[in-house]
């Protein structure tokens, strides 16, 4: 444990997480400051606004050569026009008493903002373990740890525990701040229909499994790094890994997705219906593959040379 | 008792290019207390050695024991009694000297004012709170000697500690080092300054090729390579030696001087023949023994065994 207490103050103390985390923080403030700012309770404004907005996409689809489509057209979208819906050249014609607008931040949409989040997260989780390990071996620091503590696989452990950890908590809070936030926008400006105790369960289990995949994607980054001994080659592969070769894999071979990285990431934090598992069963496997990538960077750590 | 104890240590580094013998069958011994010089041209294997000693880099075979342990299987049982810099000091470039010392000690839960005492001692305390990018090579030395002292080790192994030091700064960690091993503490050192080492050290080590070609005390090892000889200066230099010679005793001039082959006791010798051919003194004394031209001569050799 002492450690694991040493990691987070070595993790705490680094340049490249402040700034991360500064960035973060700004962003989330940004975003509610930006939702705060959308969100109002005048319909009327709203629906005009929205009317005026179709009515000159429909314009401008007639001038552009375009012809009205015989009426009863398809049923607009929410309805609104779909100028050149058709694809031919024909443009519909809105159905303006059937468009309303409802200008409110809805707080029962509050889980799908931090399963968007989320993503972001884990970006930046992977990104803090990979230059956390990284930046140790670039500036040979780990050889002072090393003359220190000389048990490797504690060291190992430790290091990537600390950043995972870190990650999830640091993840954790900038989740319950946008939340925090978020619900102050959906009181004062919003709405909190749909604000229920199933709701309330639902957005903390988000907000959990968004941050516990931070965490997680911090360790596979660190476990990387403890391999590759270098934050820019670890990045770089777990770039391809995660955006080419998942990519390809998956546009390939659609039976594949189920076991990739990406896809059980999504499953786990989203758990939506057309998820390849369940969030439980994508949960396990990350688990799974975030021990093989643990067990692969102390292996390697333990058996190689330190310079 | 024996600090280090090294038989027949072997590491060999294979790479693309093949195979690099470091270390071909090391053997050496430093006791207890004293400060012990180990020297040897670039590339004969110090910096391995002080590696595998600390269990950064795994020997390819033989053995070695340090303060009474495998450094392979139970370094972690004596690492609190050792201090150490492997190569030039590691530090976090953005971090103060101070932060990178506290990030260190608390592995060793050593506070902050140790952090603070081994600061004042290898005089960085003024610039204790500056990031170590500023600092300059002789002070990033500093700190990684206040570093190793922080455990207050019974062993400090060095490598190259006054590398990158002014003048001025090699006086004060030869003074700090001296202090060191005046204290009953057992100073282990790498070096190239030979002079410095002949100043500094009890005892020394000379590797060549990844082998001892001698070691012992100091005066020892300068005895053990160095033929008595005397320096002969008169104003003839030409004249003097070929009387020398004539008489039977071995002489050549040589860099302003006559080396003759004699011991001191053989200087009555030696002022007979010249003034019988009426050639007078201006100087006479045995010619001094330096760790240079012993080391040049011993690593020039690679079939010379330990004495």
């Amino acid at each position: 444990m002492s450690m694991l207490r040493v990691e987070l103050g070595r993790f705490r103390s680094r340049r490249a997480v402040r700034v991360f985390a500064a960035l973060l923080l700004l962003g989330v403030i940004a975003g509610a400051n930006l939702t705060f700012a959308h969100s109002n309770r005048d319909f009327a404004g709203a629906t005009a606004r929205e009317r005026s907005h179709a009515t000159s996409e429909y314009q401008a689809c007639l001038q552009s050569e375009g012809k009205p489509a015989p009426r009863p057209a398809e049923e607009p979208v929410q309805g609104r026009s779909k100028s050149d819906a058709h694809g031919d050249g024909t443009c519909t014609e809105p159905n303006l008493s059937e468009i309303h607008a409802d200008p409110r931040f809805h707080v029962k949409s509050l889980a799908d903002v931090l399963s968007n989040l989320s993503g972001s997260l884990i970006i930046f989780g992977l990104a803090l373990g990979a230059t956390f390990v990284g930046a140790e071996w670039h500036h040979r620091t780990m050889t002072v740890t090393l003359t220190s503590e000389p048990r490797r696989t504690r060291v190992a452990i430790a290091k990537i525990a600390a950043c995972s950890v870190a990650v999830f908590a640091g993840a954790l809070a900038l989740l319950a701040l946008l939340s925090g936030l978020l619900v102050v926008v959906a009181v004062f400006r919003g709405t909190t229909e749909g604000a229920s105790t199933a709701w309330l369960s639902h957005v903390v289990s988000v907000g959990s499994r968004g941050a516990a995949a931070a965490g997680l994607a911090a360790a596979l980054g660190a476990s990387v790094a403890f391999v590759a001994r270098n934050t820019a080659f670890a990045m770089g592969a777990l770039f391809v890994w995660m955006s080419v070769i998942e990519g390809f894999a998956s546009h390939l071979r659609p039976g594949s997705r189920a076991w990739l990285i990406r896809e059980n990431a999504a499953a786990f934090v989203a758990q939506s219906a057309d998820s390849v598992r369940s969030g439980l069963a994508s949960g396990l496997l990350l688990a799974v593959y975030g021990a093989l990538f643990v067990c692969m960077a102390v292996v390697t750590f333990r058996r190689r040379d330190v310079a | 008792m024996n600090v280090i104890e090294i038989e027949g240590l072997r590491k060999e580094y294979r790479s693309r290019r093949g195979r690099t013998v470091a270390l071909a069958g090391l053997d050496l011994i430093v006791p207890e207390g004293g400060v012990f010089g180990f020297l040897g041209p670039n590339g004969s294997g110090k910096t391995t050695t002080i590696r595998c000693l600390l269990g950064l880099v795994h020997p390819s075979g033989g053995r070695s024991r340090i303060l009474g342990v495998d450094p392979t299987r139970e370094l972690h049982r004596v690492i609190a009694r050792i201090g150490s810099i492997v190569e030039t000091p590691a530090a976090f470039p953005t971090l103060s000297g101070r932060k990178n010392l506290t990030l260190a000690a608390a592995i060793d839960g050593i506070g902050a004012k140790s952090v603070a005492a081994a600061l004042e001692r290898v005089g960085l305390a003024e610039r204790a709170d500056d990031p170590v990018k500023a600092y300059s090579l002789g002070m990033r030395q500093r700190l990684g000697i206040a570093a190793a002292l922080l455990k207050d080790p019974a062993l400090v192994i060095l490598d190259e500690p006054a590398n990158g030091l002014d003048p001025a700064g090699i006086v004060e960690v030869r003074e700090l080092l001296r202090s060191l091993g005046r204290e009953g503490r057992t100073v282990f050192i790498s070096s190239h300054l030979l002079t410095e080492v002949q100043q500094l050290c009890d005892r020394v080590a000379i590797l060549a090729r990844g082998r001892c070609v001698a070691a012992g005390l100091v005066h020892d090892v300068l005895n053990s390579r160095h033929a008595a000889r005397l320096l002969v200066r008169v104003d003839d230099l030409e004249r003097g030696a070929d009387a020398l010679c004539g008489a039977g005793i071995s002489a050549a001039v040589r860099g302003g001087a006559i080396i003759v082959a004699l011991e001191a006791v053989d200087a009555p010798r030696v002022t007979r023949t010249l003034a019988d051919r009426g050639l007078y003194l201006s100087e006479l004394r045995p010619q001094e023994a330096d760790l240079e031209r012993v080391f040049l001569e011993l690593t020039r050799d690679p079939e010379q065994v330990s004495p």
